[in-house]
């Protein structure tokens, strides 16, 4: 597993919805829950491409480039 | 998973119906200690509300505030033990039994090594004569297979262990290579989707006639050997093989499918059919023996629908076209028509699949507001989409080849049967005998 933050305070969550159904609109209400309970924290909400297991290269490397952590919604 | 190892702390939040999946996944890739936060199930079909309650509730694992919990797994320090990598081999079990032919029997079932009903015991006997069906070695790897590609681990496999579910399914030696043709493609016919998916193999060539398949009066039903065998030793290779099969880990069709004790196995009636057969299609020879395989949600049979009461010729273009209408376009149309629909057809000017397959790509439209109604129907993506309304109409599918035609059946009556599923590939049998 990876290293671990200090803090959420100012860094980028990436919300990773697998596709399923619903995965889009729980993202949705992670996000309201950041902005109510932790303003600081900026998400950014993405469909991972391809099927739900399939890697998804392009996104890999907009959150390496651009976010702290992950949150990924699985299931439905 | 990806994401940690990239470096990138990563929480999965995940609904509770997929608890031992989540955790047996993360177990098998070397990560069992993985942090992993639940949800009630499901969360598809709830309003904003129910959802925001979830997040605000407790973790129905853990009991801890669940959102809290998510943030901590992403901020607390890994203990020494999280911060373990390593692999997991698959379990092989105990190379010999000492027992009972009953206690075999019952130690198969115990392990889920069946599909709950009696197997042939394969014994060394056994095993040595399905293994003299082919010029390959026995410990020769043949191929991997996963109940889901990314998802789970895929495990490697030879010649023996397809002989020893071969032999357990009820398969004669001849069988055998159609059976290695089917592990050389990695394909589990078990895939672990909470859609009860179900997988089938179209028969080409004159192993047909060698195995003595039906492809004529109830092909598709309980009336023959080498079809029901090779069905249900598919069956066995994707629990026996893969791991696969292990209801609420590594299977999570939410109702199951009767389809998945023997798959799907189309002999096509190549004899009295007036097309061409299906693996000359894909570019073989017709002296080729061929397995192509087909995956999605089902089989339905095709009658009731409208064109079907024209006289004195049918319009089994127009039934197959209502039929298909109403599918879920993430998977294609797999029509499998009696000889007699066949020459029906050829009788309406459809003088071979392509023929009818382009008819049906034109004809089959569906509208913008009802594909937005639509679950696993998409809408068309790219520039044309920029001039599309709720009034437009569009292709079911926009290409041809969504439409596959498999001639199967005795000509006792003029029926199709079709199957929300979508052609994957076509493998020779030839190869491994």
């Amino acid at each position: 597993m990876a290293k671990r933050l200090d803090t959420l305070d100012g860094k980028t969550v990436y919300l990773v919805s697998d596709g399923f159904p619903g995965a889009d609109a729980f993202l949705n209400q992670v996000s309201i829950w950041f902005k109510k309970n932790m303003p600081s924290v900026k998400t950014v909400y993405r469909l991972k491409a391809g099927g739900f297991a399939d890697d998804d290269p392009k996104l890999n490397a907009e959150i390496k480039a651009n976010g702290q952590a992950v949150i990924m919604a699985i299931g439905h | 998973m990806k994401y940690e190892q990239m470096g990138i702390p990563a929480a999965p939040l995940v609904t509770i119906a997929f608890k031992d999946l989540a955790k047996t996944n993360a177990a098998k890739r070397g990560m069992p200690l993985q942090r992993i936060s639940f949800t009630p199930h499901p969360v598809w079909g709830k309003t904003d509300e129910q959802m925001y309650a979830y997040l605000e509730g407790n973790d129905p694992v853990s009991g801890k505030p669940l959102m809290k919990e998510v943030v901590a797994s992403l901020t607390t320090p890994l203990t020494p033990d999280e911060g373990k990598t390593g692999t997991i081999t698959p379990p092989t079990g105990a190379p010999t039994f000492v027992g009972t032919a009953d206690q075999l029997q019952q130690q198969f079932l115990d392990n889920g090594m069946t599909d709950f009903m009696p197997v042939i015991l394969p014994t060394r006997e056994k095993v040595d004569a399905m293994l003299k069906a082919t010029s390959h070695k026995p410990d020769e790897v043949v191929g991997k297979m996963t109940p889901a590609q990314g998802a789970f681990p895929a495990w490697s496999y030879t010649v023996e262990q397809i002989a020893v579910n071969a032999v357990m399914a009820g398969a004669v030696p001849d069988y055998f290579p159609v059976l290695l043709a089917i592990g050389s493609t990695g394909i589990s016919a078990l895939f672990s989707s909470t859609n009860s998916l179900v997988s089938a193999a179209v028969i080409n060539g004159p192993i047909r006639d060698k195995l003595q398949m039906n492809y004529g009066i109830g092909a598709m039903g309980p009336f023959n050997q080498a079809n029901a065998v090779i069905g249900r030793a598919w069956t066995l290779m994707s629990k026996n093989l893969d791991g696969g099969g292990v209801a609420g880990e590594t299977y999570m069709g939410s109702q199951g499918n009767v389809i998945n004790y023997n798959n799907l196995i189309i002999p096509e009636n190549e004899k009295d059919s007036p097309w061409m057969p299906f693996h000359v299609q894909k570019g073989f020879k017709p002296e080729e023996n061929v397995i192509s395989f087909f995956f999605g949600f089902n089989i339905t049979q095709g009658q009731g629908a409208k064109g079907l009461g024209m006289k004195p010729i049918p319009h089994y273009h127009e039934a197959m076209s209502a039929n298909a209408a109403p599918f879920a376009s993430l998977f294609g149309a797999l029509f499998i028509v009696d000889p007699l629909v066949a020459k029906g057809l050829g009788d309406l000017g459809f003088k071979t699949k392509e023929d009818i397959a382009n008819w049906l790509q034109k004809n089959t439209t569906v509208s913008v507001k009802d594909v937005k109604t639509m679950l696993f129907s998409g809408l068309p993506r790219g520039p044309e989409a920029a001039s599309l309304t709720d009034d437009s109409v569009i292709p079911k599918w926009p290409k041809a080849d969504s439409y596959n035609f498999v001639v199967c059946g005795g000509q006792t009556n003029p029926y199709h049967q079709l199957a929300n599923m979508s052609y994957r590939l076509s493998v020779s049998v030839d190869k491994w005998t």
